[in-house]
């Protein structure tokens, strides 16, 4: 992005509607062009209409992180250089490059991390984004530039252990070095004579790569949620139909291992949340052969479901979204056909469709990146490996359902289904991922920013309910999420989501249940507003006041317990 | 002449967008509260980069108006056909 581009941007942002944020700049040098560029990308992002950025004071990144009040932000962008751990480390000081003074500028480094450290802990829980030293190190050692001194192996010791405490905490971010190196060449990072003239030391191209780095933390781009891959010649190597599951490859030794690294990646992506399908025009038999290979990397329990048929490929996407129920803009296709890629992507406009780099090795590191990029989680939850299984038991139950649908209290009953409430306002990753990502059974369709999620958390008369499900299909993990406000014999319930995997058991009535009787309250107010998408929750809605809802509402105990129909779950409930 | 002035009034919107096309042709330091020497170090980057220019720092006491800046910008610019990015 040229500077340019970025005031345009800018400009062009404040005309339009948006939630006002409060973003701060911790940096120790002028912000300068760094600024610009981290407005621009942040609204470019979406609209913020009242987008604010603060700064401190030149030269005391510490102390402006210090002086930083946690009410006053929404989210903090912390830039790390040299000069902030010592400014002998900076060009526009003069203090000493003696050998003598090395110790002593090691000592300072501890000191101000230490500083750094107290003052980012103080910010929690709003999200922070942070970067560590990305400028060359000035001449300051004795050795020759070749050679590590043990001055810059220290130095780049505490920068290490300073890492791994930050990372460590759930509301900090910190930049990976290896992602600038790759973005932004080491010697095209500092420009001396701006940071002489003005106290801005990056570059222009070096500011624009790390503000793009930073608005994506703060503001991250969705997450693809499934990624549907072919089989011949993208996971594995060869045709299953002419050579059969014996003979397909993906091994180093079969000159096939951009396949088995392939397949090694989709099995970690699985195992971190990513639901993983299968379309091939294939003979099912022989893929279930070839997922039996004790070999496989991606094994058959990660993968679901698998479309083999000799029909369209763009049909076999078509169900496994349905299956999957997420649409076309959250999932990636990946074929080594660009023909059926094609056919794909005509009938699925808003699908992520890339091309196995079967013929070229050299582009797999980028491809695998790019896989990671889309479907990477900051950090690990429970409910992330349980996403295939619990949707293999949502089909096993719907499967079930079908065949009771005649008697579906008794199905229910047998259904040995144990339902956990928690109402602790502890930080919880997945209940805010819930909130943002659920479009069926969902209140009002508001997404919360990280920063208002907190405030809900630390509001003194609201509440957060989260519920788990479990039964003998097996376990969903968190699948509800209710906040809202209670005051006196009044209780406002403002969001409510429930994921879709969740629906037909009947938990949405235990919920309203729970809520009933843990505030002891005659009537309950629901925020609604109808969405496009919120007709499951219409629907549910609709049960207890004989007509659709347009707006918000109140249900009361009486209509409650003459509408909700007999609950089988046992109960579990954690503060 | 016109393509240069046209690039060099892009910059001056995107650095002020309060203000008018026309209003900035006329423009001078002194009628632009916003430009300060935040916005002139800005607005100097901007030549460098759109402009392929290499602007030194004293330039600024120079740039008091729009006309100077256009004139400057005349006298020294070497590429003028390089596509608006706007």
């Amino acid at each position: 992005m040229k500077l340019l581009e970025a005031l345009q941007i800018i400009s062009r942002s404040r005309n339009e509607p948006g939630k006002p944020f409060r973003l701060m700049l911790a940096c120790g040098f002028t912000p300068l062009h760094l600024e610009t560029f981290l407005e621009a990308h942040v609204a470019s992002h979406g609209p913020l209409a009242a987008l604010t950025i603060s700064h401190g004071f030149y030269g005391d990144l510490a102390g402006n992180l210090e002086r930083c009040k946690l009410s006053e932000i929404d989210a903090a962008a912390v830039v790390v250089e040299w000069s902030d751990l010592d400014s002998r480390l900076g060009a526009r000081s003069a203090g000493g490059w003696d050998p003598s003074r090395l110790s002593d500028i090691l000592q300072c480094v501890r000191i101000q991390f230490q500083r750094i450290d107290h003052a980012l802990s103080a910010l929690a829980p709003q999200p922070i984004a942070v970067s560590l030293p990305t400028l060359p190190l000035p001449p300051v050692s004795y050795a020759r530039p070749r050679q590590l001194s043990a001055f810059e192996a220290e130095l780049h010791s505490e920068i290490a252990s300073f890492a791994v405490s930050l990372t460590a905490s759930p509301h900090l971010r910190v930049l990976s070095a290896m992602e600038i190196d790759r973005r932004s060449p080491l010697h095209l990072r500092h420009d001396l004579k701006s940071e002489l003239a003005t106290g801005f030391p990056y570059s222009l191209g070096h500011a624009d790569v790390m503000a793009r780095l930073l608005a994506g933390f703060i503001r991250p781009p969705a997450r693809k949620k499934g990624l549907i891959t072919d089989l011949d010649d993208t996971l594995w190597r060869g045709l299953l139909g002419e050579i059969g599951a014996a003979q397909v490859s993906w091994s180093i030794e079969g000159h096939a291992q951009i396949h088995g690294l392939y397949q090694q990646l989709l099995a970690s992506l699985a195992a971190s949340g990513t639901l993983i399908g299968v379309a091939s025009k294939n003979d099912p038999a022989l893929i279930e052969e070839a997922f039996a290979r004790r070999d496989i990397l991606l094994s058959a329990e990660r993968v679901f479901p698998i479309e083999a048929h000799w029909g369209t490929k763009s049909q076999s996407v078509g169900r496994i979204l349905e299956t999957w129920n997420i649409g076309p803009e959250s999932s990636v296709f990946v074929d080594d056909s660009p023909m059926e890629l094609a056919e794909v992507q005509a009938v699925f406009p808003a699908l992520d469709c890339l091309l196995f780099p079967k013929d070229d090795p050299a582009k797999l590191w980028d491809f695998l990146y790019g896989l990671r990029d889309r479907f990477g989680v900051s950090q690990l939850q429970i409910e992330d490996g349980l996403r295939s299984d619990s949707l293999r038991s949502h089909a096993k139950f719907q499967s079930d359902l079908s065949s009771h649908s005649a008697n579906l209290d008794i199905f229910l009953q047998r259904a040995d289904a144990e339902i956990t409430f928690s109402h602790g306002k502890q930080a919880d990753g997945r209940a805010f991922e819930l909130l943002n990502k659920t479009n069926q059974f969902n209140l009002n369709g508001e997404r919360l920013t990280e920063s208002e999620w907190n405030s809900l958390l630390a509001s003194d008369n609201g509440f957060v309910l989260k519920v788990a499900y479990k039964d003998r299909f097996g376990s969903l993990g968190t699948i509800a999420v209710l906040a809202g406000t209670h005051g006196g014999d009044s209780v406002t319930i403002d969001h409510w989501v429930m994921s879709c995997r969740a629906f037909s058991r009947r938990i949405e009535y235990r919920c309203l249940a729970w809520v009933f009787e843990h505030f002891s309250v005659g009537e309950i107010a629901l925020r609604f507003i109808s969405t496009p998408r919120n007709g499951p929750m219409r629907e549910f809605l609709e049960t207890f006041l004989g007509s659709p809802p347009w707006k918000s509402l109140h249900i009361s105990r009486a209509v409650f317990q003459d509408k909700c129909p007999v609950l089988h779950h046992s109960l579990m409930e954690l503060v | 002449m016109t393509a240069l002035k046209n690039r060099v009034l892009d910059c001056f919107c995107a650095l002020f967008p309060n203000h008018s096309r026309e209003e900035l042709l006329m423009a001078s330091r002194e009628s632009i509260p916003e430009w300060d020497s935040l916005a002139g170090v800005t607005l100097l980057t901007l030549l460098e980069q759109e402009f392929h220019l290499t602007v030194d720092l004293t330039e600024l006491d120079h740039f008091n108006s729009v006309q100077a800046v256009l004139d400057y910008a005349a006298a020294n610019a070497t590429v003028t056909q390089e596509p608006n990015v706007s």
